[in-house]
């Protein structure tokens, strides 16, 4: 019993493998661009367990920061500062820093031969602003079903010297498959942005008469007498399913897989999709059917592969009409095709081989029975001729004795 | 202690006249009511966000063994074990498992605490090699966006891109590494011992 519990501890230790995380917060910290400007910035840092961990400052090179240095230990969650200089650059853009705290590793024998640790590092940001006017824009819209409403959001930011004083701008939304502009929608105008000031502009458009598929947004936006354009891609959904494609060739002579590839045209979770499938013959009826197995189409738009099982069994090499119904959400849909049945030529090399090796083997055993006929008969031929000599004797002793 | 009948009277009667008072005062019939009223609270929720990263299985073992006589270097690795080499304790399927557990999208570097040539050692063969591989964990899917190291990737003390996006979505947060080493024949015989930091940042588009 003893020796059972040691074993169960040993186990334990055994299949025990270490788990802990490292956390930084905030993960970003934005700063003002502001030359020769030193400021403190604090961070917290979480671990699922005790830990000690040390800061560094990845490209660091010009002296800009002062950090703590001696190792911290996180009980759960610890918090360092560290003091940053902004130096003055020359070029305009993005700039940034990355703070890390990265774990120290722990004194301890009998380690495994690759054994990790983690460092989370937080990200000081800040924008040098360009010349003059200049806007950062994010343009979000999503995919919608019929009959919602599309939302398209504009993130406005300055990142240039001078002040913008309007943002306005409309929405041009086109057919994607035929090029056709559909629908004009205005964004609503941001109005005074300062440097690093930041500003949202906001447009919808119905869709109730719009029809569904692919749809192109063109943002024209125009900021004081500057202008930008920006294009975004999206979808108007429909509770609907596509067959993309489906096995078109199967080997006769057994229960084969048959796969069936859908799409769904709806921008969310389908539930409880499969396909019946028909497989007719040239006069149209029914050879064989089956159904697929049963499967959700979890992303929005995705595409999943249903299979099932096609018993080819009794099907003629050829090429057959099939139908298939893919049902889904208590609708259908599908279309027509046809299947070729190939040769099973695993199944005739097997025919053939077999019967090569039958008939090998009634040629060796016919030889046999004949050399064993032979033999017997040489056999029999000997004996007989012993037992002729030995009568002969016989007869020959008894003549004497007379 | 005995009571006699009239002790037992008089607490009888101040614990009667206690529960009816005590069931007066609850169903306010000394017009102290529950009058029906409606209000409104407030609550202020605010999630921080953070930058969280996650080693679900942080170790790995390449085995034990040396090279085969006759071949100038072995190669291991903790996906299907060991070519050229005699190696046992070697398990065919060891990766490591790193998750982002935090809210933040993150930028996933590798480094290695030491170069091949100082933790393998060894000359034979053009010398060691020390190479990782990243791709989605099992039960993920897209969590290793702008992957680096989608084939083995010599792995140093430098850090190497890994994952440029891994979201912190489940069910595409979590991502699988496997190691390769190349082992000269000449490697000097002892224990090796390498750390593997993983470096998160950030994803900031």
């Amino acid at each position: 019993m003893r020796k059972l519990f040691i074993m169960c501890l040993l186990f334990l230790f055994l299949v025990q493998t270490p788990v802990f995380s490292l956390g930084i917060s905030p993960p970003i910290v934005e700063l003002k661009y502001i030359p020769g400007k030193t400021e403190a910035i604090s961070f917290s840092v979480s671990s699922s367990k005790a830990m000690y961990y040390n800061v560094t400052v990845r490209g660091d090179k010009e002296g800009l920061f002062t950090i703590p240095t001696e190792p911290g230990l996180i009980k759960g969650s610890d918090s360092f500062s560290v003091s940053f200089t902004q130096p003055l650059y020359e070029k305009p853009g993005k700039k940034q820093y990355q703070v890390c705290a990265t774990q120290l590793p722990e004194k301890s024998y009998g380690k495994r031969q690759i054994s990790a640790l983690v460092s989370v590092c937080g990200t000081i940001l800040l924008f040098v602003p360009y010349p003059e006017k200049y806007l950062d824009l994010n343009f979000l819209t999503e995919n919608v079903n019929h009959g919602e409403t599309a939302y398209f959001l504009f993130s406005a930011v300055s990142r240039g010297t001078d002040y913008i004083k309007t943002i306005t701008g409309h929405i041009q939304i086109y057919d994607a498959e035929q090029n056709s502009l559909v629908a004009v929608v205005p964004l609503t105008p941001i109005s005074g942005l300062e440097t690093d000031e930041r500003g949202e502009m906001y447009a919808e458009w119905s869709t109730l008469d719009a029809k569904p598929g692919k749809y192109k947004a063109i943002a024209n936006i125009k900021f004081d007498e500057e202008s930008e354009t920006v294009t975004k891609e999206f979808r108007v959904g429909t509770l609907d399913i596509v067959l993309n494609n489906y096995s078109t060739q199967i080997t006769g002579g057994g229960i084969r897989q048959f796969n069936v590839s859908v799409s769904s045209l709806w921008n969310e979770k389908i539930n409880d999709v499969y396909a019946k499938v028909f497989v007719y013959d040239n006069s149209s009826r029914i050879i064989t059917e089956f159904q697929t197995i049963s499967t959700v189409i979890n992303e929005p738009f995705g595409t999943v592969r249903l299979s099932g099982y096609l018993d080819a069994s009794k099907l003629e090499p050829g090429e057959y009409p099939i139908n298939i119904q893919v049902f889904f959400e208590g609708k259908f849909n599908g279309g027509r095709g046809t299947i070729i049945i190939t040769k099973n030529h695993n199944k005739l090399n097997l025919i053939v081989g077999s019967s090569v090796v039958l008939l090998s083997l009634l040629i060796i055993l016919f030889g046999a029975v004949l050399i064993a006929r032979k033999e017997f008969r040489t056999f029999v031929k000997k004996k007989h001729k012993e037992l002729k000599t030995r009568v002969k004797k016989k007869i020959k002793r008894s003549h004497s004795k007379s | 202690m005995k009571l006699d009948n009239n002790t037992l009277a008089v607490i009888l009667v101040v614990a009667i006249v206690l529960s009816v008072g005590v069931l007066f005062y609850n169903s306010g019939l000394f017009g102290i009511s529950g009058a029906l009223t409606t209000d409104t609270g407030t609550t202020n929720l605010t999630i921080s966000s953070s930058l969280s990263i996650r080693f679900i299985d942080s170790e790995s073992a390449l085995g034990v063994g040396s090279v085969y006589a006759g071949n100038e270097s072995a190669e291991i690795n903790t996906e299907s074990g060991n070519t050229n080499g005699n190696w046992t304790g070697s398990p065919p399927d060891d990766p490591m498992l790193l998750e982002n557990d935090g809210n933040t999208d993150a930028n996933i570097t590798f480094s290695a605490s030491a170069t091949p040539d100082s933790w393998i050692g060894g000359t034979a063969n053009g010398g060691p090699e020390f190479e990782f591989k990243i791709e989605a964990a099992p039960g993920n899917t897209s969590s290793c966006g702008g992957n680096q190291a989608s084939s083995y990737t010599a792995l140093s003390t430098t850090e190497i891109q890994g994952c440029e996006n891994t979201t912190y979505t489940a069910g595409h947060n979590a991502i699988e590494i496997n190691y390769q080493a190349f082992i000269p024949k000449d490697a000097p015989p002892e224990d090796k011992e390498v750390t593997v930091t993983a470096h998160a940042y950030t994803y900031t588009g």
